[in-house]
Order: C-alpha cells, then structure tokens, then sequence
C-alpha cells in the first residue's frame, strides 16, 4: 500500500498533483501533464495523475471542470493537445481506445450507451470474445458467441441483475441499464474502470445497490468515479481527486478533503 | 472505505408487468420472467441456409422452366445481392451503396472470363469471387475510412463512374454488353437447363443465407451489433472500427458479385444496365420494402419485386417513378419495412400473451403453495414459494 499523500494546495492550485493516489500496487494507468483545449478553451490543463493496481479513486468537480474530457483522454477517445499516458508502464498516449480497451481499461459513459433492440446479455457479451480482433471469416467456424454470452450472465449476476440478462435493454429501469453498462465494462476483467456519473439520474435507493456494485468492482481492479454526488463518492472512496477549471486542484485522502476548501465550494454549489 | 449500506438486489426490475416483482427474487414470476438460456454451443444456422437453398430448389422445380420460373430464378439472383445488404445496411448500418457496382464486376467477369476466355461456369464463378474479393478491399480499404454520410457519398457515386466506362468500352461490349453467357448448368433443353440453373442459384442463395446468419450469430454479430448503434461505444469496448467496417463492404460486395454472376448465367446476357443507379435504387427496394434486418424478407421482396416489374408493363414502363415513390413511403412510413411491421404486432401479441401466463402461473403457483402449506397446517413459512 503506497503512503497517503499530503493534502495538496486545494485553493485551486494543482501543485503536487502528481503524487500517487494511495492504493494497491504499482500504477496501472497514469497521465502527466495531460493538456486538452477546444477552440482556445482551456478543457484539461496540465493534469498529472496515477491510478494504483486496486481500490475506488472519486474525481469531483464543477459542471465544466475537465473531468469526462479528463476520462476520455485516459480512454483514448479524444487525444491529447501535450502530455502522456501510461498503461502498464508503456507509453499509451497515441494508442486509440480500441487498443486501450484491449490493454484494460475500459469504461461508462455519463448518459447510457447501450446498443437498443437487443438484450441485456448481448450487450454484455459484445465485450467480452475471448479473440475480439477475429477475422470475419474465421467466425464461420469459431463463431465465439456462445462462451461470451456465458461470462456476459456471470457478470450480470455478480451485479444482481442475472435475472434480467434475458430482457432488451430498451424496457430495462435506468438503474438496471447502468449496471448492465458496469457488467459490461467489467465482463472482459479490464485493470482499471473509468466510470463517468454512473449514478446520475437515479434514487438514493438505487445509488447504494450502485455504490455496493462499484464496491465490489473494485475489490480486484482500479475503479474511478466521476460523480457530483459527494456523499455518495466520500463514502466509497479510498481517495480523492478534485478538478477545478481543467486543473487538479485536490489530491489526497477522503478526511481531509472533507475538511478543503474545495469541498466546501462544491458543496456550496451543491447545496444552492 | 466505508461500506454503503447493505441494499436488496432483488429490487432491481425492469418494467411492469415482464420485470420480476420488487423484493421477490425467488418467486414463481422471477423464475419465468428470468429464464437464463445458456447455450454452450453457438447456434449454427445450416438448417435456416439448407431450408432456403432445399424450398428454391422446389419451388423452381414445380415451375417447370415457365416464365415464372424464370422471374423466380432471376429473383433468386437479386435475393443473394440483397441478403449481403441485410448484412451492410441493416445490420451493420454501414451506409454503402455500391452493390450494383460488383453485382456488375460479378455479371461482367462471368460475361468476360466465360465468351473471351472459355472459363467453365464454376471456374469464372470462383474468378468472380476471387476479384470482386480483391476489387472490394482495394476499394473498401479506401471508402471504408469515411463515416458515416461521407461512405455514403462516396460508394454512390462509383455506379455513375462505373456505368460511364462499361458503356464506352467497346471491350465491354459497349451498350449492347456481353452476349452468350453460358448457363450454371446445361440441360437436354431450355426448360431443364432453366430449372438446373435455378436450382445452383437456390444452393447458392442458401449457402448466402447460412453466412450472413452465421456472421449476424457470431461473436463478431455482437460487435457489429455494438458499433452500428455507436461507434464510439464500439471502440471503447474493442472493437476495430476499420478491420469491421472493411470486413462488412467486402462481404457484402462478394454476395453482390456473387448475385451478379447468377443474374448473368440465368438471363445469357449482361447490359450496362445492371450497374446503373436505377438498379441499385431496385436494390435498395428490395431491401427497406420487406424490412433491411430481415434475411427471410429480403429473399421474399428481391422475388416479389422482380416479378412485379417484369411482369406488369405499367410497372415496368413507369419504374423509375415507381420505384421512387415506394422507397420515399416506405423509409417515411415504416423504415423496418413489411418484416419489421409484422415483428412489432407479433411481439406486441406474444408480449400480452407472455405477461397473461405469467400471471395465471403466478396465480396458480401461489394456489398451489397455499394449499400445500394448508395441508401441512399452516407451516413455518419457510416452504413458502415466494
């Protein structure tokens, strides 16, 4: 277990924000000084950060603050203006998000994506071939569907809604459509999970089966949550990373950041 | 890491009334609303491809070598186009519209290997398949790398390029074509060697079918299924945009040649004809007519169509207007086409019909659990179904 760092300048400054979150192992993913702008906005400014081998990492902030764009840097969905990724310790910062995704890290999304007219367990099973760079024509004889489909129902199951795998997604709640997009971002057993407000739109209720689902994830792998509700993330988090204006501007341990300016703003925020 | 506090999965539903009832994760209604399949093998869908290939073969041997049976057989060959495009264009939902460009590579090659070059019919046949393979990556590896509306672009262009050079090319045959193709299959006379032909058209219409089902039913059918909603779903879950994209033109473009090349057996003739836009928009009518996700429909509405516009002059006179307008209502009306349609009501049927039995078996578990526990004076609950 690495050593809790000190809390780091949270007035809004990133200073000392590359210092390691406090997890299990070394990093599996890390970005350093990672800048992102969109015509001439500043989105993601200079931010370092590493993602230990295992445990739950909570990065809040303002509507704005460059954290999905920070998230879709790190997946490889956008590319970086300056700055490297790392997975595994190898340079990943010109890889696309396919190759990420076959490197281990995968993710959620802020609204649900979810391929409709199908059912739960298919969309599930798309993720998890044992070979997913098969040639089309080698399918004819190894066509890989039906072991997919199996680990798709375990990873249903091991999130509660196994009962469920057989339904089209299009008639599921919205808590169910989000667990399933967790199943299926945790079905091919990615190193890391980057999951962006898995918990927006639902109730209190539906936020703890959540909260109890990425606690399990993470048992065994890096998960970073994206989410407003600070409540909810100070609860299942081992550490915290906050961003303010496309810069980190808290890293450290979940106590102390209760007790940070920027907690308070958010909450100030929150609460107006 | 504080632990949240400890909540009821089973609450996790899906709608009303085919969702398990909250906090019943056990009940009779969760074990018929939950029915886990897991198949350990994957589904091979040989019977779907011998089914079509054996009821072709039938139908074209109860025709007889008539005129029908030569609609039917033509139909056939258009079926096997429009098979590859449920592949392309409804399930995969890649915007391409250069069919009717290798159906014409298909029909052309066979016409040219077959009068120029003495080809036997299976060996321009495996030639065809073979170039329009190569034609298709070569041209693929290109106009696959345009999303979306560009792709779309930019294949709807090629049978404007294509017709222009099969005209003026007198090696082509210029606007006449290419006359004396030979049959598949040469019988004692022309009603034996109709039906023979019609009959490896069918084999080969099968053999289509079992492999777009296959693919469609394959784990490479999830990704596909995956990125045509959203490629940047598609991407994030590790799916190779390109290799896929690329994979779906050239199957499709295969089929496409593959169609061609019956079309120009079955008729002995190839005109520029089969590679002009009005052939693809045909195409395309096949295809949104009986519904672009259905392989069924598709063989249906290429057969249907073909006899409509060859059997009755007005249409056959008027088929560009025609075939304008059916594409323009149907797209507005009902994009999934006939196929879709008849899914919806039948599932909207088998959905009442499903939540009915799931009541009554509910109703009548309960009964039963009642009783039982009556007879057992009452019990402690633990026996209780629910």
């Amino acid at each position: 277990m690495r050593e809790t760092p000190p809390e780091v300048n949270a007035n809004g400054s990133s200073a000392g924000s590359d210092q390691p979150a406090p997890g299990v192992g070394p990093a599996v993913l890390a970005c350093h000084d990672v800048t992102k702008s969109y015509g001439g906005v500043l989105a993601v400014d200079s931010v370092s950060l590493e993602v230990p081998l295992r445990g739950l990492f909570g990065l809040c902030g303002f509507n704005g603050a460059g954290k999905s764009t920070l998230f879709n840097l790190l997946a490889g969905s956008v590319t970086a203006d300056s700055g490297s990724v790392q997975i595994d310790g190898k340079d990943a910062t010109g890889w696309s998000a396919m190759r990420r995704a076959r490197s281990g890290v995968a993710r959620t999304w802020q609204t649900v994506r979810l391929a409709h007219g199908r059912t739960a367990v298919d969309n599930v099973a798309a993720a998890c071939l044992q070979n997913p760079g098969q040639w089309m024509l080698a399918s004819l004889w190894r066509p890989q569907a039906a072991p997919a489909r199996e680990r798709a129902w375990a990873a249903l199951e091991k999130l509660g809604i196994g009962h469920l795998g057989g339904q089209l997604v299009d008639g599921l709640t919205l808590e169910a459509q989000r667990l399933t997009e967790l199943a299926r971002a945790i079905v091919s057993e990615p190193t890391v999970l980057l999951a962006d407000e898995p918990a927006s739109g639902l109730s209190a209720t539906q936020r703890s089966v959540l909260a109890e689902a990425l606690t399990t994830i993470s048992e065994d792998r890096a998960v970073v949550v994206v989410e407003h509700d600070l409540d909810m993330l100070t609860s299942i988090s081992g550490h915290m990373w906050a961003m303010v204006e496309g810069r980190l501007a808290y890293s450290g341990d979940v106590e102390t950041f209760r007790a940070s300016p920027v907690h308070a703003r958010l909450r100030g925020i929150e609460q107006a | 890491m504080t632990e949240p506090a400890a909540t009821d999965r089973s609450t996790i539903s899906g709608p009303a009334p085919s969702g398990p009832a909250a906090g019943s994760s056990a009940g009779p209604a969760d074990v018929l609303s939950g029915v886990r399949r897991v198949r350990r093998r994957d589904p091979v869908p040989l019977g779907a491809g011998l089914l079509i290939a054996v009821v072709g073969c039938l139908v074209l041997v109860v025709m007889d070598g008539s005129y029908l049976g030569l609609t039917v057989t033509t139909g056939v060959g258009y079926a096997i186009v429009t098979v590859g495009m449920v592949l392309q264009l409804g399930y995969s939902r890649q915007l391409a519209f250069s069919q009717s460009v290798f159906m014409g590579v298909g029909a052309y090659g066979t016409g040219v290997l077959e009068t120029k070059y003495n080809f036997s019919s299976l060996e321009s046949l495996l030639a065809v398949i073979a170039l329009a393979a190569v034609a298709a990556l070569l041209v693929g590896a290109v106009v696959t790398r345009a999303p979306g509306l560009a792709l779309a672009l930019a294949t709807l262009i090629l049978p404007l390029f294509i017709y222009q050079l099969a005209t003026f090319s007198s090696w082509l045959g210029s606007f006449s074509g290419i006359d004396g193709v030979a049959p598949f299959w040469t019988g004692s006379d022309y009603t034996a060697t109709l039906v023979q032909t019609g009959i490896i058209s069918a084999v080969l219409l099968g053999l289509a079918a079992g492999i777009v089902l296959r693919v469609m039913r394959s784990g490479i059918g999830l990704q596909l299924m995956a990125m045509a909603d959203d490629e940047r779903l598609g991407e994030s879950i590790g799916v190779s945009l390109r290799q896929r994209r690329l994979e779906v033109f050239v199957l499709g473009s295969v089929l496409a040649a593959v169609g061609g090349a019956v079309l120009a057996s079955v008729q002995g003739i190839v005109t520029p004809d089969v590679l002009s836009e009005t052939s693809e928009i045909t195409l395309l009518l096949m295809v949104f007519v009986a519904g672009r996700k259905s392989v069924t429909g598709v063989i249906l509405g290429a057969i249907v169509i073909e006899y409509l516009t060859t059997s009755t002059s007005f249409i056959s006179t008027n088929l560009g207007i025609i075939e304008g307008i059916a594409l323009l209502v149907i797209l507005l009306v009902e994009p999934d086409g006939v196929a879709g349609a008849i899914d919806r009501l039948l599932g909207r049927r088998t959905d009442r019909w499903a939540a009915s039995l799931q009541t009554w078996s509910a109703a009548r578990l309960g009964t039963r659990g009642q009783a039982a526990q009556g007879a057992r004076g009452g019990g402690n609950g633990a026996g209780n179904a629910a």
